[in-house]
């Protein structure tokens, strides 16, 4: 495995004597992550909460509840351990049926990949959990925090003794083989131009005439192409045939 | 001339990509039913020439049409294909056997020495304590709360009537989490240079030889014994071991010998962890005995010794020497 500092980048030799790169994920797509991660599991356990309360008691039980009668004991328990296990066993429980990933990891385009570019095991998926506890020192994962920024692949210290590290989703997979295929064939465009044609296309729909105007023509603009038009039916079967879609 | 040789390359491409798409089309499906854990051999035959197929591709879009979507597409799917054929074996109940039969064991023995300087550790630390409360009672707020002392000063222990407050079952998942969250910061906390470790094994070796002199002062250390040593052999003896796994720790960083730091860690985490994985659970049983036989006043002291060294004894044998008939 190398590593390219100045990208944030490792690179992984396969078996097959290739090479890949896996973009490092920084310290703000980390918390990125963590912080949809976070809201999400406290939402599940706070609606739990309020749910158990509902439906097994009634809302007043919460007045009760921590007055020293061991009556409510069983109420504690039916209510806040559910809660309390959703909200601590969150990450190790969904990294392992996730592959590595989590609802926040997800939504931010990260994942965890171990160093030899493989998903995770279960093994090395709980150990980076349980170093939480020393990560998240003295609150707010300080401790994690500092170790991700001064260390080479902006790990925390449960990633370095997992042997794991957080990297960036390829999405070239997202699109089916005859799509991209298609496109190639069909555009001679470079593909940060494509993708900005994608992109502006995807969002046509939301966008109102002047605006569709403006930006088709500015795009146009930028590739070195003109069409006189101000009607945003015929710019957009435009921008489709260059695409290489069928309008 | 420009663009002729354009519609040349445009050609060639198309003619490429023509040739190419059935099969990375192919591959694409059989990675996908092969996540679904398929036991095809012919299937994953296919996969296996269908990536070295793949492999060559890639090598051909890396150099004639690099940074484009179709390259792109190529490298997810080499990544994709890579995880799937290199992953390690994934038995895990398997795997999980041969941890708790050989590779744990091993390892304990391995560590033997600095297993046996934690618990002399543990064993100072506590006669440390006792001593001190012993010449110094007036430190006991130190060890002890103000309702425990209390409770003691009035001829009691802090343990009587437990289970009027609190069932069994709600007290042994107490313990269990309290015991299982100081084991793993124990191991943990020697991510410090093992000074985190030293310092909890010492705190609660100070703390249970403390709160022996003081309850010896008021004539219950007898009770204390004989609501601790049902449990507490092996709740004491995994929280030694989580110990000995975070001086390693400590050790790895300190002296990583020929591997770098961070290899050095993660080697010593990776051995750690099979051997916590083994004594951890342990700590369930400790809790279970904690919760409802430890508090209960109808059990004697000769079954609560015998209770105490029956799990301990298996605790060690098992920790120690596996399970060899499991043998191959």
């Amino acid at each position: 495995m190398d590593k390219d500092q100045n990208n944030a980048l490792i690179t992984v030799n396969s078996a097959d004597a290739m090479t890949y790169t896996l973009e490092i994920a920084g310290v703000g797509a980390r918390s990125y992550a963590f912080v949809l991660d976070w809201h999400i599991r406290l939402l599940i356990a706070l609606l739990w909460i309020y749910l158990a309360a509902f439906l097994f008691y009634d809302l007043s039980v919460f007045s009760t509840l921590f007055e020293e009668d061991s009556s409510n004991t069983a109420a504690a328990w039916v209510i806040f351990l559910p809660a309390a296990m959703v909200y601590f066993f969150y990450h190790p429980v969904l990294e392992i049926v996730m592959h590595g990933s989590t609802p926040g990891k997800r939504m931010a385009g990260v994942r965890l990949m171990t160093l030899e570019g493989h998903t995770p095991g279960i093994g090395s998926i709980l150990t980076r959990n349980i170093f939480r506890l020393i990560d998240s020192l003295p609150g707010v994962y300080t401790v994690g925090l500092i170790v991700v920024i001064f260390t080479q692949n902006q790990v925390r210290i449960g990633d370095i003794a997992a042997g794991t590290v957080l990297i960036y989703e390829k999405n070239g997979g997202k699109q089916s083989l005859s799509d991209v295929a298609r496109q190639s064939l069909n555009s001679s465009l470079s593909t940060e131009n494509f993708d900005l044609l994608l992109e502006l296309l995807d969002r046509w729909q939301q966008l109102d005439k002047k605006q569709r105007i403006h930006l088709g023509q500015q795009f146009l603009s930028r590739i070195g192409d003109e069409l006189r038009t101000d009607d945003p039916t015929r710019l957009k079967t435009h921008l489709q045939q260059l695409a290489g879609q069928s309008s | 001339m420009i663009e002729a040789d354009n519609d040349i390359e445009q050609r060639a491409l198309a003619s490429w990509l023509q040739q190419r798409i059935p099969a990375w089309q192919e591959l694409e499906s059989l990675l996908q039913s092969r996540d679904k854990k398929s036991h095809d051999i012919a299937q994953a035959r296919s996969i296996i020439n269908g990536f070295r197929t793949l492999v060559s591709d890639l090598s051909l879009a890396r150099t004639t049409i690099p940074g484009s979507r179709i390259h792109q597409w190529l490298e997810t799917l080499f990544l994709r294909g890579h995880q799937l054929i290199y992953r390690a074996p994934g038995n895990t109940l398997l795997r999980w056997r041969d941890i708790f039969a050989f590779e744990s064991p091993a390892l304990i023995r391995q560590m033997a020495n600095l297993l046996l300087s934690t618990i002399a550790l543990f064993i100072s630390s506590i006669l440390c304590g006792w001593l001190l409360i012993r010449a110094y009672p007036d430190l006991t707020p130190l060890f002890a709360s103000a309702e425990m002392i209390n409770r003691v000063q009035a001829g009691e222990l802090w343990t009587d009537g437990l289970l009027n407050i609190m069932p069994s079952s709600l007290l042994s998942l107490s313990l269990m989490t309290n015991n299982i969250t100081v084991s793993i910061f124990a191991f943990s906390l020697g991510a410090f240079y093992g000074l985190g470790t030293l310092y909890i094994i010492s705190l609660n070796g100070l703390m249970l030889g403390g709160v022996f002199a003081f309850t010896g002062q008021h004539g219950l250390d007898d009770e204390l014994f004989k609501f601790v040593i049902a449990h507490g052999v092996v709740e004491l003896s995994v929280i030694c071991i989580a110990g000995a796994m975070g001086l390693k720790l400590g050790e790895a960083l300190l002296r990583p010998g020929s591997m770098t730091r961070q290899q050095a860690f993660r080697k010593a985490t990776t051995d750690a962890g099979k051997v916590l994985l083994v004594a951890l659970p342990f700590l369930v049983l400790a809790g279970l005995i904690e919760g409802y036989i430890s508090p209960d006043p109808q059990f004697s002291l000769s079954f609560r010794i015998a209770v105490g060294g029956i799990s301990g004894t298996l605790f060690w044998l098992l920790l120690v020497f596996g399970l060899p008939w499991l043998r191959h």
